[in-house]
C-alpha cells in the first residue's frame, strides 16, 4: 500500500476526517481532541496512529503533551488528487448542462405544436 | 447547479454528486442514448468519442472509446448489471488501453451505480465507481497526478464534508 492509499483509506473515516479538519485550525494535544469527539482517549491514539502512520499528521517528540500538527504535503496530495478527478467531471457536466437546456427547450416547443 | 462533489466513502470507491436543472426523463435520455451522449461525455477535455455503442438491459454490452488530436485512442467497455428506468443504472467498466500508454489502470473491471433523482425539477445525480482493489484505484488515481496547485482549505472543508 502506498501512503496516498493509506492517507485515502484514513480519511474515509469520518471522525478521522473530523480530527483532520480541527487540526486544519492548529494544532490540538490528544486531550483537547477526547474533549472535542467525546471519544476516550485509546480511541482517539488509535485514530491518531493510523493519520501518522498515513502521513497526515505528525506529533511533537518533544512537548510533553505530544501535540499533533496537520501535514499538509500529503494532505494537499490527496486535495489535488480529488481536483483533477472533480475538474474532469465538472466539466463534463457542464455540457450536460447546456445539452439538458437544448432538451428542455425542445421539449417546450414539442408541447406548443 | 453547484458544481459536483467528490469524496473517497471508503478506500476503494470514490463518489462524485452533481445535480441538473431539468426532470430525470431528460437526464436519464442525456445517459443513456450514444447520440446525446457523445457530446457531453469526455475522458479528457479535448477527446472526441468516435465509438458509443449501448445496449440499456440487463446483462447488455457498451463500448465506449475516446480519440485525440493525433488519432491515439482509449476506452472502457463493460456489461449493465441492473437497469431501472429514471432511477439507477449499475455496470461493470473495463479500461481498454487501446494505443494508449496511460500505464495499467488494473485489469480488474469496477462497478459503477449511477442514481437518479427528481425533486421538483431538479435532478439529483450519484455516480459511485468501486474500484476492484485499492491497488486499482491507486493506478487510477496516479494517471491523474499533477504538481503545483496551492493547498485550499475552502476545497478541503468540502472533501472533508463529504
Amino acid at each position: 500500500m502506498t501512503q496516498l492509499d493509506q492517507a485515502f483509506a484514513a480519511l474515509a473515516d469520518p471522525t478521522r476526517r473530523g480530527i483532520v479538519l480541527h487540526l486544519a485550525r492548529g494544532e490540538a494535544s490528544v486531550s483537547d481532541l477526547v474533549g472535542l469527539f467525546s471519544l476516550t482517549q485509546p480511541t482517539i491514539s488509535s485514530h491518531l496512529k493510523v493519520l501518522e502512520s498515513a502521513g497526515l499528521i505528525s506529533r511533537s517528540r518533544v512537548a510533553q503533551l505530544r501535540p499533533c500538527k496537520l501535514e499538509t504535503e500529503q494532505l494537499k496530495a490527496v486535495t489535488d488528487w480529488l481536483e483533477q478527478v472533480q475538474e474532469i467531471w465538472e466539466s463534463n457536466y457542464k455540457r450536460l448542462d447546456a445539452l439538458l437546456d437544448e432538451l428542455k427547450q425542445a421539449q417546450k416547443e414539442d408541447r406548443k405544436k | 447547479m453547484k458544481p459536483a462533489e467528490v469524496s473517497t466513502p471508503s478506500d476503494r470507491e470514490v463518489l462524485v454528486k452533481r445535480s441538473f436543472d431539468a426532470p430525470v426523463n431528460l437526464v436519464w435520455q442525456a445517459y443513456t442514448d450514444p447520440v446525446l451522449m457523445r457530446r457531453w461525455l469526455a475522458a479528457m477535455p479535448g477527446w472526441s468519442m468516435p465509438v458509443c455503442e449501448m445496449d440499456i438491459r440487463v446483462g447488455g454490452r457498451y463500448r465506449w472509446r475516446w480519440r485525440d488530436e493525433n488519432g491515439q485512442e482509449f476506452g472502457f467497455t463493460g456489461e449493465m448489471l441492473e437497469v431501472e428506468l429514471h432511477s439507477k443504472i449499475v455496470h461493470t467498466q473495463l479500461y481498454d488501453p487501446g494505443d494508449c500508454d496511460f500505464g495499467s489502470m488494473g485489469g480488474e473491471p469496477s462497478i459503477i451505480t449511477v442514481t437518479f433523482n427528481e425533486t421538483n425539477g431538479i435532478t439529483n445525480v450519484a455516480t459511485l465507481i468501486k474500484y476492484a482493489s485499492m491497488a486499482d484505484r491507486d493506478a487510477a488515481m496516479s494517471t491523474g497526478m499533477t504538481e503545483g496547485m496551492e493547498m485550499n482549505y475552502q476545497s478541503l472543508d468540502g472533501v472533508l464534508a463529504g
